[in-house]
């Protein structure tokens, strides 16, 4: 199977900057529920198999203690960590990928932890290069301030041609970094950006109505675009 | 003709946002040059009011790039306010966690936002002097970057769960015992970055002769230095005593409590800088200046404590009679410091009690105030909190890597400028170097801000009346 990367990139504590890690989030729920339905499936047909174990140490069990990990923050006492659950997580965030993980279809059964990969990043980083280089599709999901507040836009990403001096930094652009994997390992996949406008970039967490509302867009916009790679 | 100023705004290949102005003389020289950082972040301020519990999670979010050195320092201090000794195995695993981060962090630094320099020369074309240009002339060295990045990415990703702002360090120890399977990975994988960082160090070993100007003018002066030692006085990055040595590598604080930072350690302000300028108490400001960092920690300590570095680090010692002054020499230490984390990591790894399920302490609050000490990527890392009775925060200070090395970097771009700037006839080269002695401290401004990537240099030289003279853009 064709192998795709989502990186869902922004700063969580700049408002709708965080859309992209917010998508990347629900995703990896989505993962999650996708391998639990599998794995039940799995025992109920009596076989050990069932397309892994969300318990086990895959990615998705990582991305499943990343969320928990996340949740247990709150207290220094053992109860406060047994008893954390998405009801009582201080992040707005996982309420908006809880809830979107529950309410939208579930069509990622198909998709192992090898085939799809799933990163919720602060910034576009050069190591990125090597994972972009292993897969077939990249889906970039940012933010941005040149469409109408939750308005959801797609473009084709190709690598960078002629990156200037300044290119490099400690954060890139998706297409220097598609640039930086075909240079570096001879190869370069397929690459989208989907973009979302902001509403607001002011300090604080949680996304604006506008953009809340296209996080189902995006997703099945990510969900479109993996079906086109494999059709 | 009357003063003259140049501005170097932003400054390129940096973590974060901040400008150099060089004032010119009658005569076009440089007098005086200011580093001033731009931002105002202000998460003293704003965690006030907060449960102490959430201050690790909470500090973290100070910087996308070394989010694990403000939470180790963080949860030190709310270990500190619990008034608990962590579990050993703990301290061990938060050492690893730090040295992850202490890796990736120097691996940016030195392949991504150094090495063209060292590729290419001071001098050379821009268009080409920069990490790209750095991928068809040594994509080997570009590739070992990546690797070396994401190696210690991933251990943070495997640990704590997540790169980017992780939460497995908590007040009391780690919230997950270490697993065997993660364990292994990471051992598998030392001999392949190990090979790589010794390669490096090789390489930059054979051409640090070629930029004899540059040692003994980038920030090349006498100060002093700062950093923790363990317990024998070696090499040490989680915890251990603070120690201060002067240029002569004397020893002349050794193993102050971090609790007594505030009898040693001022901090001044400028007005044209967000960044304070911490001084050594005893001397007085701006006299007690002091380095922290990778040059720093291997000026102060008596040894290295691991076979690989230790060789090393003798080598590099033997630079100097006393404490190694050059600031061109931070990038050779950072290289050794890969070195030893590697080492440290292999031998943290490899003991018996790693896998122990015993990883955390649990307390209420039983102290008032706590400080916690950790050595980051760029230098010593201070935090200290003071809570009321329902464990609620009343009063943050935080001394971060780069504040200590604020009045150096200061010095040091005034060095460079006086010996490198024409102001009657500026090139590009002489201003790369301006920022490349900013870029051999490699601070950290906690860029939280999302830029769009497409930060430029562009230096104006003005007249008093406002006119452009001169003016470069890349």
């Amino acid at each position: 199977m064709k192998k795709v990367l989502v990186l869902g990139y922004g700063n969580p504590l700049r408002g709708d900057d965080g859309v992209g890690p917010a998508v990347a989030w629900a995703l990896q729920e989505r993962l999650l529920t996708a391998e639990a339905q599998r794995a039940q499936r799995g025992r109920r047909e009596g076989t050990e198999s069932g397309g892994g174990d969300a318990a086990g140490d895959g990615i998705l069990a990582q991305l499943a203690s990343e969320h928990s990990g996340h949740k247990s923050q709150l207290s220094n006492t053992p109860e406060s960590i047994n008893s954390t659950s998405p009801d009582h997580c201080s992040n707005p965030l996982c309420a908006v990928s809880a809830s979107s993980a529950s309410s939208a279809p579930l069509r990622f059964q198909a998709y192992s932890e090898d085939s799809f990969r799933c990163k919720a990043l602060h910034q576009l980083t050069p190591e990125l290069a090597a994972d972009i280089a292993l897969a077939d599709l990249v889906i970039f999901i940012d933010a941005s301030c040149d469409n109408g507040p939750g308005e959801v836009a797609s473009r084709r990403v190709v690598p960078e041609s002629s990156p200037s001096s300044t290119s490099f930094s400690h954060q890139l652009t998706p297409e220097v970094l598609l640039a930086f994997a075909e240079r570096l390992y001879g190869t370069c996949p397929e690459a989208v950006l989907l973009s979302v406008g902001a509403a607001s970039f002011e300090y604080g967490e949680g996304l604006s109505a506008e953009v809340q509302a296209a996080v189902p867009v995006l997703l099945d916009r990510v969900q479109a675009a993996c079906a086109a790679l494999h059709s | 003709m009357a003063r003259q100023t140049i501005t170097i705004d932003p400054i390129t290949r940096i973590e974060g946002h901040a400008k150099i102005n060089l004032y010119l003389g009658e005569n076009g020289h440089v007098e005086d040059a200011q580093f001033a950082v731009t931002q105002f972040r202000g998460f003293e301020k704003l965690c006030e009011g907060r449960p102490f519990s959430e201050m690790p999670s909470l500090m973290a979010r100070i910087c996308g790039i070394c989010p694990v050195s403000h939470l180790i320092a963080s949860a030190k201090a709310c270990d500190a306010l619990l008034g608990v000794r962590i579990p050993e195995n703990a301290a061990n695993l938060r050492r690893v966690l730090n040295l992850a981060q202490i890796i990736q962090s120097h691996a940016l630094s030195f392949f991504h936002l150094s090495s063209p320099d060292f590729q290419f020369g001071m001098d050379y074309d821009p268009a080409q002097r920069n990490l790209f240009g750095l991928l068809s002339a040594n994509p080997q060295l570009a590739r070992d970057g990546v690797r070396l990045r994401q190696w210690g990415q991933q251990i943070i990703e495997w640990f704590a769960g997540k790169r980017i702002h992780p939460s497995w360090v908590v007040p009391g120890g780690v919230n997950e015992p270490l697993t065997e399977e993660r364990r292994d990975q990471v051992l598998a994988s030392i001999p392949e970055v190990m090979a790589i960082a010794v390669r490096t160090l090789d390489w930059f070993k054979g051409l640090m002769d070629g930029f004899p100007e540059e040692v003994r003018t980038f920030g090349n002066f006498p100060s002093l230095f700062m950093g923790l030692v363990n317990a024998e006085g070696g090499l040490e990055h989680y915890d251990g005593r603070l120690r201060i040595t002067d240029a002569s590598g004397r020893v002349i604080e050794d193993g102050f409590d971090p609790m007594q930072y505030s009898d040693y350690i001022g901090e001044a302000v400028e007005k044209f800088s967000y960044l304070k300028s911490p001084y050594y108490k005893k001397l007085g400001y701006p006299d007690g200046i002091y380095r922290v960092g990778p040059l720093a920690r291997l000026n102060i300590a008596d040894q290295c404590g691991t076979p690989k570095a230790a060789q090393e680090w003798a080598e590099f010692k033997a630079l100097d009679r006393g404490a190694v002054l050059s600031s061109f020499y931070y990038h050779y230490a950072r290289l050794i410091e890969i070195v030893h984390g590697i080492e440290v990591i292999e031998r943290i790894l490899t003991s018996p009690d790693i896998l122990s399920k015993h990883v955390r302490a649990f307390a209420g609050p039983n102290n008032r105030e706590g400080v916690g000490v950790s050595e980051a990527p760029r230098g010593t890392l201070m935090h200290h909190y003071r809570i009321d009775e329902q464990g609620l925060i009343t009063w943050a200070n935080l001394i971060i890597a780069t504040g200590h090395n604020n009045l150096a970097m200061n010095k040091a771009v005034l060095q460079v400028a006086k010996h490198f700037v024409d102001g009657t006839h500026l090139q590009e080269g002489m201003l790369n170097r301006v920022e490349a002695v900013i870029r051999a401290f490699d601070p950290c401004l906690s860029c939280s801000t999302h830029a769009d990537g497409s930060m430029a240099l562009h230096v104006r030289l003005l007249d008093p009346a406002g006119e452009v003279v001169s003016e470069i853009k890349r």
